[in-house]
């Protein structure tokens, strides 16, 4: 297999890459469907037998949907139960998918031939361990900022109590949280470009995680702003099918087709923003790569082809310091 | 006066009769010729009660100390045909004396209560003497407690002479509160001050001279004679307090806020004093509606106000006229939770947090049930702890109908296209009780809070919510407003209500809720097969004309099917119910099944073989115990798409939270 080295930077956009994008979305849908079938499966052995199949659990008075509920569980524990062994297998593989993800939008073959789906996979697989034992310390991180929040906003809402009225606590408990959880995610963003550093890096894994770090204690209002603005993108969609699904769930007919095609328009951009986020994490890394940019980043700056206000970085002014930075630096094999 | 004393003849009868009714368990229905009134118009209700009970009392609250000093009298006339030798008082506040009380040992569980008791409370009783030419003084003699028993909550006061029928008798009482931690409806939290259960109250009279006296039971509310009540309240300036009946009096002294509440026709006082409290008042279908909240619950507040503006002219509609000129509502701070969704004469308690969002109907449920209760408890003033279910189940039918009426089916809660009704709720989360413990029972005698709950709320609406849809609406609510009409500030049984059913609804109807809930009856419809095929002539071996001939079976005649749905009826509840017979072709037709069987077989004639058959399709059998054994399919079964597509949504959701 050839070495695998960084495009330049002005070639890591995740629009160039609609296959990778693609591929992220149908990995996801494929354990959704995973998920989904033992509860799909559970529901039509009852409502099976009803001329309306699942119709009558869309009722507007949420009998029958309270009932089964109510009835089922013991089902429901079980149901749960595999699921979260999908979930878990989801989890791990999904490790695969974002290396692939990033290999796809960050790196091209030295020889020049085009990436192959193969050799995305093939670094997202050799990269999975690594990966893992970021997601670990991540979780490990933020759980622990999460605790200690929540922790002094309880101490904090328990002495309020005795001297005020309870909006106030959880006022005050709330402004005491806020922080801890903005730095949660902040970590989650800091991750990110770990994540990146580790695919991108050839060599060592501890490397690769460090160079994340850095490039994110390089640029952190970047960084931050980049996933700040797609993740709010994010919610329009989400908004706008729940919006289209309560207006037409539960109706007989075409509606289902509408609520379908509603959620997977909502689902799609989602996905292509997650993919927008990590090229902007990937360009973000290239530039914070110390051999190069100190002679490269000037030039690029003026040569960048990218507009600021491109979607993917427009938030990013050091993108075209990337671009050389990451052509010459990160050969990859 | 003889008007009055006319007035008060008729009551005692009525009174008597409705006594007579009243069965000591479970009850049979009354004969056919009962003569209920049956009054569906507010001309025909009473216009006052019966005076049976005057307080006239003065209360000076410690906020500090969470200390209550109170004084004054009690005129008490002896309403019953018998001489009365004693009297029992209600000292409930005592139930958290100490852990000796009746409340303290029977922990119930799973209900309003559990809170431990951080600060004890206790009445005090230090004068209680009977005002005549001799004054005798009761207090030596009281009995505060029973031997074996250490319970403090219901006094046994002997009388130095009986008192006769008729005879009006005057007692001077003198009384010190020391209030818990707010706990079991009453107590204080901070500078909230919940002030209920707080004097030394007479217990009902009934008709034979006995007192139906009983001590303070975790489940367990209340039973009293109506009267007039007279008091005044002295709090420190600075604390708004909301209280029974209207303010006739009103003065700053030395510090001090006093203010003067009379209100008649009621039977129990309840206060609240908090300093921190901020007031809106409107005027509501004639009605003068006052909430007090904290400034936090502002928004919370509104929406318990619209519930009212909902709910007094609905209630007034369907169960007469709310007679007083006053309402108040109190919406406690959420650390003082226990002191919410209580209900006492013109004076309501509410709950929830202050950020509750608006597609959860507690703030309204709890508003719209608790000024119910105005009604079933206030003015049709059943014995609490004898027939709980006669004021929560009436009121919690009266509630999940209002909050239908005014927001639609998805009362109780309604996010994005998800709603739930509130009858769906009480229906759905009764069902698990249903062989538990009998719906009709004392509050006493339930061993779970949870059955309590679940039976005598949840149940006994679900019951009736079935009548209606089965027998019809109008006709359920003809029987309920009949029942709250003729029943105004009279004391019924569960055979008075019963009655009612009986006569305004159906027999069957007043049967079917007998056994629901005295004998803890449940159904469970269900579709057992369904089967069509083309109608041919037998085949087999026939003997004609002295042969024997072999007849071939034959494919049948075309564009014709018969058959048949066998339909059971588990349980020991019965109702008529439709059952669905859809065809492959997708032709729908109904028939009617009137339940009296166990198992039946409905005949089926189509153009198209039997698809599927569904019992009681629109159901109106709510009290069915399992509705998802009421489908069946003779072949193909349908698909369940919107679930797989909300699923995987949902999935993929989820999956994007999870996955790196």
């Amino acid at each position: 297999m050839s070495a695998l080295r960084l495009r330049p930077a002005s070639a890591i956009r995740a629009r160039k890459h609609p296959l990778a994008v693609a591929f992220a979305w149908l990995f996801e849908a494929t354990f959704a469907v995973a998920l989904a079938h033992p509860f799909y499966a559970s529901i039509r052995g009852v409502y099976g037998a009803h001329p309306d199949g699942d119709l009558p659990l869309f009722s507007p008075d949420g009998l029958e949907i309270a009932e089964l509920f109510m009835r089922s569980e013991g089902t429901t524990r079980a149901l749960v139960a595999s699921s979260t062994w999908v979930l878990a297998i989801a989890v791990v593989l999904g490790h695969v998918r974002l290396g692939a993800l990033v290999a796809a939008l960050a790196l091209e073959r030295e020889d020049e031939l085009p990436l192959s789906g193969r050799d995305a996979l093939g670094r997202g697989a050799a990269r999975l361990f690594p990966l893992l034992g970021v997601q670990a310390l991540g979780a490990l991180f933020g759980g622990a900022l999460l605790a200690l929040g929540m922790g002094l906003a309880g101490k904090l809402h328990a002495h309020l109590l005795q001297t005020s009225i309870d909006a106030r606590a959880d006022r005050w408990a709330i402004a005491v949280v806020v922080p801890f959880v903005l730095l949660a995610l902040t970590t989650s963003v800091a991750l990110d470009l770990a994540r990146v550093g580790v695919v991108v890096t050839p060599g060592r894994a501890r490397d690769g995680l460090r160079l994340g770090l850095r490039a994110f204690a390089k640029r952190p209002g970047a960084a931050i702003a980049g996933w700040s603005a797609r993740a709010a993108l994010g919610v329009v969609p989400v908004v706008l099918a729940a919006i289209v699904a309560s207006r037409l769930g539960g109706r007989p007919g075409a509606s289902l087709a509408l609520v379908l095609a509603a959620h997977q328009i909502a689902i799609a951009p989602r996905v292509a923003l997650r993919a927008s986020w990590l090229a902007h994490a990937a360009r973000i890394v290239a530039a914070s790569r110390p051999a190069a940019t100190s002679a490269a980043a000037p030039a690029a700056a003026d040569a960048s082809p990218e507009p600021k206000a491109q979607p993917e970085g427009g938030a990013d002014g050091g993108d075209a310091a990337a671009e050389n930075a990451s052509t010459s630096a990160l050969a990859t094999r | 006066m003889k008007k009055r004393a006319v007035a008060l003849a008729l009551a005692l009868a009525s009174v008597a009769l409705a006594d007579d009714r009243a069965p000591a368990g479970a009850p049979s229905l009354p004969p056919e010729d009962t003569s209920i009134a049956r009054a569906s118009t507010d001309a025909a209700m009473a216009a006052h009660a019966e005076r049976v009970v005057d307080y006239t009392l003065r209360a000076t609250l410690d906020p500090v100390a969470h200390t209550v000093h109170g004084e004054g009298t009690i005129r008490w006339t002896n309403a019953s045909a018998a001489p009365v030798s004693e009297l029992w008082l209600h000292l409930y506040m005592n139930a958290f004396k100490n852990e000796s009380s009746v409340w303290q040992r029977q922990p119930i569980g799973r209900f309003r209560g559990g809170a431990a008791v951080r600060d004890w409370g206790a009445i005090d009783l230090r004068r209680l003497v009977w005002k005549r030419e001799a004054d005798a003084d009761l207090l030596p003699r009281l009995e505060r407690s029973r031997p074996g028993d250490p319970d403090e909550t219901d006094a046994r006061a002997p009388l130095p002479s009986p008192v006769a029928p008729g005879q009006t008798i005057t007692l001077e009482l003198a009384w010190d509160v020391k209030l818990p931690s707010v706990v079991e409806r009453t107590g204080y939290d901070r500078s909230f001050h919940m002030v209920g259960q707080w004097f030394p109250k007479v217990a009902k009279l009934e008709p034979d001279g006995q007192l139906a006296h009983f001590p303070f039971h975790h489940l367990s509310e209340f039973y009293s004679d109506f009267g007039t009540y007279d008091v005044t309240l002295d709090v420190p300036a600075g604390f708004l307090v909301a209280a029974t009946g209207p303010v006739v009096e009103r003065r700053a002294e030395g510090g001090r806020a006093i203010q003067r509440h009379v209100q008649s026709d009621v039977h129990d006082f309840a206060w609240m004093a908090w300093d921190e409290a901020v007031e809106r008042t409107e005027r509501i279908d004639g009605v003068d509606v006052r909430i007090l909240h904290h400034p936090a619950y502002a928004a919370v507040a509104e929406r318990e106000l619209a519930a009212m503006r909902f709910a007094l002219p609905h209630f007034r509609e369907r169960y007469g006229r709310y007679p007083y000129s006053v309402l108040t509502l109190v919406h406690p701070p959420d650390t003082a939770r226990e002191a919410g969704g209580m209900e006492y004469p013109t004076l309501i308690t509410t709950g929830g947090p202050w950020w509750m969002p608006e597609g959860f109907r507690q703030p309204e449920l709890v508003t719209i049930h608790e000024f119910g209760h105005q009604y079933f408890y206030g003015l049709v003033a059943t014995n609490e702890e004898r027939w709980p279910f006669l004021d929560e189940g009436l009121n919690s039918y009266a509630e999940a109908e209002c909050l239908r009426a005014w927001l639609g089916p998805g009362s109780a809660s309604s996010l994005l296209s998800l709603g739930v009704g509130d009858h769906v709720a009480q229906a759905v989360s009764s069902r698990r009780f249903v062989h538990d413990e009998p719906v009709a029972r004392r509050a006493g005698d339930f061993v779970l809070g949870q059955d309590y709950g679940g039976l005598v709320y949840g149940r006994t609406a679900t019951v009736l919510e079935t009548t209606a849809r089965v027998w019809g609406k109008p006709a359920m609510d003809r029987a309920m407003g009949t029942y709250a009409r003729t029943f105004r500030y009279r004391h019924p049984g569960p055979a008075d209500l019963l009655a009612i059913l009986r006569d305004v609804v159906d027999p069957r109807a007043a049967t079917a809720a007998k056994v629901a809930l005295f004998d803890k009856g449940w159904v469970d419809y269900v579709a057992v097969e369904a089967v069509s095929r083309k109608p041919r002539e037998p085949a087999g071996l026939f003997d004609r004309g002295g042969k024997r001939e072999t007849v071939a079976a034959t494919s049948g005649a075309e564009g014709r099917y018969t058959g048949y749905a066998v339909v059971s009826r588990r349980g020991t509840l019965s109702y008529p119910v439709d059952v669905l017979f859809v065809a492959e072709d997708g032709t729908r037709t109904t028939r009617s099944w009137d339940g009296v069987g166990d198992t039946t077989r409905l005949p089926y004639e189509g153009t198209s073989p039997l698809a599927f058959v569904v019992v009681d399709p629109e159901h109106k059998v709510l009290v069915d115990q399992d509705s998802t054994n009421n489908m069946f399919a003779t072949g193909a079964r349908a698909g369940a798409p919107r679930i797989m597509e909300r699923a995987v949504y949902f999935g993929q959701l989820a999956l994007e939270v999870a996955l790196p």
